[in-house]
């Protein structure tokens, strides 16, 4: 019988090992058999009709019921109900016919494959050219596992326009987009990931601030260098041990981007993205007083530019809050304070950032919202809360890893 | 759960499953020394590594044997990670290589069993390691400590008085680092006294 029983738990072990699970998925493409290069560029007008809810047609066994689709900046995305399924997709047309090309993907289980819709001149494509669509639309193809081409049916027919809520929903992607784990193509915090979670969704980011040895704020979340986060294993310990010139000679991350300075993200954000949003999330103490001149610089670059960037300085705790209420220009701070709504009231924060495990709370956060703030809850990222948070909450924005998911039952719910 | 560890926890309940059935050693308490002097090489996550990571590894060991096959006893020595020229590229800089030299030094808890006329050893517990990375006119000396364990086989033959020889294999784990390290050694092993 022990031995019985020694042979059963040395066959769960070995069976129950995984994979590196921070190591991005391979992102397919149909090299040679692409179509969408073949195809003329689409005129703003004609992308915008593309924008709405589909009710899936055929392929619901992989994607549910509906799509929401919509441009997010240079390409088209899709958001689907079911296995947190996204979609990026290329479109273009040739003569009459709409060409949409991409690749989709489950962020449950990090599937992914290709996917291929046409929409036909007398199903939509003369009249998305045209710019006079009656909300006849109807992709038709179909998608693929990993690199095969697409060969399972998939159907998308339009049926109504997105709305937005009378307070719209601020989608805030998590690290600046999801984290290593999620297994995105780019790594967390970095500048690249906050360029692509554009196609997420995403209006606004979170990243985590940290100091180098020589006090230049850099994004990165753990305390520690490890295999969680960096390619290779050339510079050990913690990150405030190594200058900013160290950092980049000898640091690489998961996906082969170097670890940004707050600068440089910030300079991102504000020229090379449509985000509104930067949650500073400071990981060590001592940061308020090196970073607030950064953030009024951005401020300032951004209304010149006619952006309305907000950058919002992190309070997660009491000790920050002390630190950040010493402070003398603190009147000039934009912050978050992620405390109570009294201690967000306390420091004056633009925004407060309670924890979804917190619940939906209306009463309070009406309460903070008719003071004037706006309330972000963090982070939420379970498809069933998702969904009662957007129904039954009144947040203004909702911090997540898994953007495309909330997006998705965002417009869902407006009708 | 890393893989890794999870050969590490089968290979303990195989120790622990012949231990419960283990006969009595007729000797009596005895306290052995033992050093293993080697070469092995490591796998890490470098891709574009220049070098080989091959490298030296030595061991001593202090075991207490009692009346029993099962050892116990605590073990440290170093062990040559890597030693690696990888080029990185920076637009600041330019293209340029980096020398990067990774060493750890074992601190175990470790039992060793006599099963089959050989000895399966183990040992549990932490790596301290350090590092050296020079490149361009920078030179970063890190440190850090890792939890981890290693694993070996060994035979001894006698050669005089309290002195036994053998051929040892090893595999040591680095927990957060990733990295595993297998090298063959001499090992040699002396009964300091019996009691």
């Amino acid at each position: 019988m022990k031995s019985l029983t020694f042979a059963i738990v040395i066959t769960i072990l070995l069976t129950s090992c995984i994979e590196d699970i921070n190591v991005s998925v391979p992102i397919p493409d149909f090299k040679s058999d692409a179509l969408f290069i073949e195809t003329s560029p689409l005129s703003p007008d004609s992308k915008l009709k593309l924008n709405g809810i589909y009710k899936i047609e055929s392929g619901n066994e992989a994607f549910g019921e509906y799509a929401v689709l919509k441009w997010c900046n240079n390409k088209l995305s899709a958001f689907f109900g079911k296995n947190m399924a996204f979609m990026l997709l290329d479109a273009g047309h040739i003569d009459s016919l709409l060409i949409v090309e991409g690749i989709w993907r489950f962020a449950s289980d990090q599937s992914i494959g290709l996917v291929r819709l046409i929409v036909k001149r007398d199903e939509g494509g003369r009249s998305i050219l045209e710019g006079n669509t009656n909300g006849n639309i109807i992709l038709r193809g179909g998608y693929g596992s990993e690199g095969s081409l697409p060969s399972n049916n998939l159907v998308l027919k339009y049926e109504r326009p997105l709305k937005e809520s009378d307070i719209g929903l601020i989608v805030l992607a998590h690290r600046a987009g999801g984290r290593n784990s999620d297994r995105l193509p780019v790594s967390e915090n970095t500048v690249e990931m906050a360029k692509y979670s554009e196609y997420l969704g995403v209006s606004g980011i979170e990243i985590d601030v940290r100091l180098t040895k020589d006090n230049i704020p850099v994004i990165f979340h753990d305390k520690r260098f490890s295999s969680r986060t960096m390619i290779n294993d050339i510079a050990l310990g913690e990150i405030s041990n190594l200058t900013l010139k160290q950092l980049n000679i000898f640091c690489e991350l998961k996906n082969g981007e170097k670890i940004p300075t707050l600068r440089e993200m910030l300079d991102t954000v504000l020229y090379s993205t449509n985000h509104r949003y930067v949650w500073l999330d400071l990981k060590v103490p001592n940061l308020i007083e090196k970073i607030a001149g950064l953030q009024q610089e951005y401020h300032s670059k951004a209304k010149q530019i006619g952006s309305d960037l907000t950058i919002l300085i992190g309070i997660p705790d009491d000790e920050t809050k002390k630190e950040f209420l010493s402070f003398v220009n603190r009147d000039k701070l934009t912050t978050l304070c992620e405390i109570s709504s009294g201690d967000a009231v306390e420091c004056n924060s633009m925004v407060w950032g309670p924890r979804w495990t917190l619940g939906t709370m209306t009463e309070s956060v009406q309460n903070f919202q008719k003071q004037g703030g706006k309330v972000f809850v963090w982070t939420l990222d379970e498809p069933q809360y998702v969904r009662k948070f957007i129904k039954e909450g009144k947040f203004n924005g909702i911090l997540t890893n898994y953007p495309a998911l909330v997006a998705f039952e965002y417009y869902m719910n407006q009708h | 759960m890393k893989k890794t560890f999870k050969y590490y926890i089968v290979f303990i309940l195989f120790l622990i499953h012949y231990g419960v059935y283990a006969g009595e050693n007729d000797s009596l308490y005895k306290i052995v020394t033992e050093f293993g002097i080697g070469y092995g090489f490591s796998t890490d996550n470098i891709k574009q590594e220049l070098d080989s990571k091959s490298g030296v590894s030595w061991y001593a060991r202090v075991l207490w044997e009692p009346d029993h096959l099962l050892k116990i006893g605590i073990e440290t020595g170093n062990v040559a990670l890597s030693d690696i020229n990888v080029f990185k590229s920076y637009p600041s800089y330019g293209r340029y290589l980096i020398h990067s030299k990774i060493k750890a030094v074992p601190l175990m808890l470790t039992f060793d069993m006599n099963v089959w006329n050989a000895s399966l050893c183990t040992g549990l517990g932490a790596y301290y390691i350090y590092e050296e990375s020079v490149a361009l006119d920078e030179v970063v000396r890190t440190h850090e400590w890792n939890v981890g364990f290693y694993l070996s086989l060994n035979y001894k033959f006698h050669l005089v008085n309290k002195l036994f020889c053998g051929p040892e294999i090893k595999w040591y784990s680095v927990g957060e680092l990733g990295r595993t390290h297998i090298s063959t050694h001499l090992l040699l092993s002396y009964n300091l006294f019996s009691y």
